[in-house]
């Protein structure tokens, strides 16, 4: 898949805009604070109706307007597609797909998807345990809608059993629905952890290929699921009688702290680099490769089963990597579908073959 | 914002479910200029339901006599009996026409968030009732959703081991649509609940 052009209204600092994009490499250069990840937030927004970095979509709106538009014309799997979206500044977001209304935001990614690799990405490898959590289970919807159901359904039990826990204190009786809440956090919670497992089956070989070609270093990542409540996870069938079993054994502790201690959602994907943590040992630089590594194993992981490369969105990577690394990401990149990445400078960055979007205080200067 | 009573009728629609507050002022105004005779008459079918409608005293739907018209129906077999949160599931099960037993209305689910446990909720009165009325079977049709189903578990665990049998509805595809049209989540749980044939 593929966009061709992309209109934009209002949408950040661009007044009103219209950029062309060509198959393959689309390098967007120009100074900070220009508008280059703007482009790359506008692109991603079609696939996720959201942002990446923006916690209200009113930040997305430029200053004084009530609305931003985004219009993008593109192919999905060889047939055209006209996507339209509108971000109202009171909040909200509307999506049309070849002129016809979305019903569902969680359907935003049939037409356009795209992966995105930020500068936030680090905490990926760096970041807390939520983090790592939130990547296995939004790669868990995207190739299994249910689910995204699945993790909704849990984290819906996990409060209402928090809130026996926390009326405890108060009320004699309210312990009194407890087994029920373990029984269905148990139901919930083994089915969203088997979908983490699954993912993470999927991920690993394709992750630790190309960290192989990311990183160029002999030095071997590990991806390991940590569950606080089972040593080690032989198999799938078993996971609902360990989680059943660790349910049991902490709900002394769980009443009387008031709060679920012990669970899915405090899980893990640790990250070993050549046999250690690499949150705490690996360099920053290592840090990053590894990050980039499961955003491009993601990549292969939706393109298998969609059957079509996504669209590739790298935010200021290159300008982060060694020479080496340069090249070989540039290699990867050639050679799978489309990609938009954003660079301060063209300098050191391999394009034969791609377009350069220049862009200055919202506007594109150089389009070539 | 208006004063008076205009704004005094706002404020009492807002607070009815499913009415903002722009619809409230709709409403409001909509009144406002109705003819006098029409606005009694709304007024006089509120009280009247205060006033006339109760619960019965055996399943908690609403009655305006004390046993409401299935409870009091000899008709019906007294030894099945269907589960549901509210009483406008009951209008929803009658409908199909293929329910001949009674039925227990809880008043809600399971939500301890919400602050609604089990006795909150009638289900004590289910246990009493079980007795006396000879129940044989019970028929869980709460919402086919996290507080819905929590309810159905407690329900089981405390009323299976009486010997008394519990079954909860199923949840799948409508019936007579095209398998394309249904949602993945639908889809996805009607594979998972596949019976055997």
């Amino acid at each position: 898949m593929e966009v061709v052009s992309v209109e934009l209204t209002d949408f950040r600092n661009y007044e009103q805009q219209t950029i062309g994009f060509q198959p393959g490499l689309n390098l967007v250069v120009g100074l900070n604070g220009q508008g280059k990840t703007n482009l790359l937030e506008a692109i991603h927004a079609l696939s996720v109706m959201g942002s990446h970095r923006a916690g209200q979509s009113a930040a997305l709106v430029r200053h004084g307007q009530e609305r931003a538009l985004v219009r993008a014309d593109g192919f999905s799997r060889s047939r055209p597609v006209h996507l339209d979206l509108e971000v109202k500044r009171s909040g909200g977001m509307r999506m049309l797909i070849n002129k016809v209304p979305l019903e569902r935001t969680r359907d935003a990614g049939t037409a356009l998807a795209t992966i995105l690799f930020s500068p936030e990405d680090l905490a990926l490898t760096k970041g807390g345990p939520e983090e790592r959590r939130r990547f296995l289970d939004q790669i868990a919807v995207r190739l299994r809608p249910l689910a995204g159901q699945q993790r909704h359904e849990f984290e819906r039990v996990l409060r209402q059993r928090n809130g026996v826990l926390k009326a405890a204190h108060s009320s004699a009786t309210a312990l009194a629905t407890l087994d029920t809440w373990d029984e269905q956090l148990v139901r919930t919670g083994a089915a969203v952890v088997q979908a983490r497992l699954d993912v993470l089956a999927r991920l690993r070989p394709t992750a630790e290929k190309r960290h192989a070609e990311v990183a160029g270093s002999d030095r071997v990542p590990g991806f390991a699921y940590l569950a606080g409540w089972a040593p080690e996870i032989p198999d799938y069938e078993s996971i609902p009688g360990l989680l059943e079993a660790a349910i049991k054994s902490s709900r002394s502790k769980d009443v009387e702290r008031g709060v679920t201690t012990s669970g899915p959602h405090r899980d893990d994907l640790e990250i070993m680099l050549a046999g250690v943590e690499a949150r705490t040992f690996a360099s920053q630089g290592e840090q990053r490769s590894l990050a980039l590594s499961l955003r491009l194993a993601e990549r292969d992981l939706v393109a298998e089963a969609r059957g079509e490369d996504p669209i590739l969105l790298l935010d200021d990577v290159f300008s982060e990597l060694d020479d080496t690394r340069r090249e070989k990401l540039a290699e990867l990149v050639f050679s799978s579908g489309q990609t938009v990445a954003t660079a301060t400078a063209t300098a050191g960055i391999p394009l034969d073959a791609g377009r350069v979007i220049a862009v200055d205080g919202g506007r594109v200067t150089r389009d070539a | 914002m208006f004063t008076g009573p205009v704004q005094d009728l706002v404020e009492e629609l807002s607070k009815l479910p499913g009415i903002g507050p722009k619809t409230a002022q709709r409403l409001a105004f909509h009144i406002l200029k109705t003819e006098d005779v029409d606005a009694k008459r709304l007024a006089e079918a509120i009280l009247e339901v205060k006033d006339k409608m109760r619960f019965c005293g055996k399943c908690f739907n609403v009655s305006t006599t004390e046993l409401c018209e299935f409870c009091s129906d000899p008709r019906r077999d007294a030894t099945l009996v269907c589960v549901v949160e509210e009483p406008r599931d009951i209008w929803a099960i009658e409908k199909t026409a293929e329910f001949r037993g009674r039925y227990h209305v809880l008043g809600g689910a399971i939500s301890p968030i919400d602050g609604i446990g089990p006795d909150q909720l009638h289900i004590s009165e289910l246990i009493e009732r079980l007795e006396p009325d000879g129940i044989k079977e019970i028929i869980v049709a709460t919402n086919p959703n996290v507080e819905g189903d929590a309810t159905a578990i407690y329900i089981a665990r405390l009323i299976g081991p009486l010997g008394v049998e519990v079954s909860r509805i199923s949840s799948g595809l409508p019936v007579g649509g095209d398998l394309e049209y249904a949602d993945e989540v639908t889809l996805g749980r009607a594979l998972e609940g596949r019976r055997r044939m």
